[in-house]
């Protein structure tokens, strides 16, 4: 028996039965795909069809290559649709006396997460990032990490020092996905995130059995890919309607501190 | 609205661990779904001679009208048709077949006229669509080339990956109409299937689950979601689908 999710999703229809939060998306371009239009209005126009009414957003540009143009973009977004983009900040590891300073700069310009990835060529643990980390900590922001299964063999003591961030685990289940929910479980400021272009079957359904419908997060990892289908693998997911909420709403709000 | 599944892998069962793709839980997805038919490649393909997989496909196939049997196609038209690959196509089609795929790297031929001229001629003259996996089967050259020879012949297109700016899948499909693309979970572009509808219609694009690695909700919703006309999005789901398997010549 279709739910109301599963009949939104056959129907192509917004879900406006209730708060709906992507919590990983961008802006901007990669070197490796066709984006269309990877503007803040590109990325609403199409979460405007799903009924996403917030978008937690990096710029592609600062998130691989650390380029601070790309906090502009995602700044301007933040100042001109503030209800419907939420702001992480990324920061440049290779030049490790900026990274502070940058964190500053755009939480003043209203971004209030931060977000890493491994593609700049550094663990997470190494010494460039933890001003940034410290810098989240004391805010008690969000912290969406790039997460491909290796990466968190050098998170899990971050992870209880800055206990004061809620970790979110991106691509949770893409490789070694048993350790995914190993550290879910074991740090209760621990969460993951769904996206994952393959789009497994069960995968969903596996992550909230393993780690608990509270501990997983519903993200798109637009515009690098198409956010249609990754709501597509929690609307139709085997799960029942109060999970659902859980995973699109919910624990979002919870994560993201919306309700603060 | 009614929905076709491009792509998809079942069969019989054996005696497997829970979640293999038989043809029973692919009938219990597609109900679950609301996929009307799907075209089917065998499970068994990886282990067994192209003979042996297409007897299990059609006899898999015969228990439901959803399942449309996608056999392998051979050069030589297999070990009871051999050398008269016409005829191994018209036998195809007369047991239900609604394309072909070759299979090339597991069956050890090219596509290339020199190897393959007589089944795609066969094929042509029923508009048996082909089947093929970009990189398994053939390149975009040789796609290309493939196209130019058999412009009557439809070329189910799969396995299009969403890295890459599609620098040579789109300027190939402005050139051939007879070439149509399955898109799958994995083609997943922000904004892309707009963009290619705009671009090139939407009368080449047809949809695949990609059962059983992915959830098919998240193919379905990759069309409803987009930003398309019901017509358009229609034509995607099933539409240009049930032209092509139409446009088969039964003899």
């Amino acid at each position: 028996m279709a739910d109301r999710y599963m009949e939104a999703g056959f129907n192509g229809d917004p879900l406006d039965f209730h708060f709906v939060m992507d919590s990983h998306a961008h802006l901007g371009q990669h070197s490796g795909f066709l984006i269309i239009d990877s503007s803040a209005e590109g990325v609403i126009r199409a979460q405007d069809r799903l009924g996403v009414d917030l978008t937690a957003a990096s710029s592609l540009e600062g998130t691989l290559a650390g380029w601070q143009r790309g906090n502009d973009v995602v700044i301007d977004a933040v100042q001109r649709f503030p209800n419907r983009i939420f702001g992480y900040i990324t920061v440049n590891a290779h030049d490790p006396d900026s990274v502070l300073a940058e964190c500053e700069r755009c939480w003043d310009g209203g971004c209030r997460g931060l977000k890493l990835h491994t593609g700049q060529g550094f663990n997470y643990d190494h010494p460039a990032l933890q001003p940034a980390l410290e810098f989240a900590n004391a805010k008690g922001c969000p912290i969406l990490c790039h997460v491909w299964g290796t990466e968190l063999d050098h998170m899990e003591a971050l992870i209880e020092r800055y206990g004061a961030s809620t970790w979110i685990l991106a691509h949770a289940g893409s490789h070694l996905r048993e350790r995914y929910v190993e550290v879910a479980c074991k740090y209760p400021n621990a969460v993951l995130e769904t996206c994952f272009s393959v789009c497994p079957k069960g995968l969903v359904e596996w992550l909230v059995k393993e780690a608990g419908e509270d501990k997983v997060i519903w993200g798109s990892d637009l515009d690098f890919m198409g956010s249609p289908n990754q709501i597509g693998r929690v609307l139709f997911a085997d799960l029942s309607e109060s999970i659902k909420k859980k995973l699109l709403c919910d624990n979002a709000r919870r994560v993201f501190r919306l309700d603060a | 609205m009614e929905w076709i599944d491009a792509c998809c892998v079942a069969g019989s069962d054996r005696t497997e661990p829970d979640g293999e793709a038989t043809a029973k839980r692919l009938l219990t997805e597609m109900e679950r779904l609301r996929i009307n038919k799907a075209l089917v490649l065998s499970r068994w393909s990886p282990y067994l001679a192209s003979d042996v997989v297409n007897v299990q496909l059609f006899d898999d196939c015969s228990h439901s009208d959803a399942m449309l049997a996608v056999p392998e196609v051979t050069p030589e038209g297999g070990e009871h048709f051999l050398d008269r690959p016409q005829d191994a196509i018209d036998d195809f089609i007369s047991r239900g077949a609604v394309a072909g795929t070759p299979r090339c790297q597991k069956n050890d031929f090219t596509l290339s006229t020199w190897c393959s001229g007589n089944l795609l001629a066969a094929m042509q003259e029923r508009r048996l669509p082909l089947m093929v996996w970009l990189n398994d089967d053939l390149n975009y050259e040789q796609l290309f080339s493939l196209l130019g020879e058999y412009t009557d012949l439809p070329i189910l297109l799969q396995a299009v990956p969403r890295d890459g700016y599609q620098r040579r899948l789109f300027p190939l499909m402005e050139r051939f109409s007879n070439l149509v693309m399955v898109c799958w979970t994995r083609f997943s572009l922000h904004l892309g299937l707009e963009y290619m509808v705009e671009r090139l219609g939407h009368e080449q694009i047809v949809w695949g689950s990609n059962y059983p690695e992915s959830e098919g909700g998240a193919g379905i919703s990759g069309v409803t979601y987009a930003d398309l006309s019901e017509e358009a999005i229609s034509a995607i789901a099933g539409g240009n689908m049930i032209r092509l398997l139409e446009g088969v010549d039964h003899g």
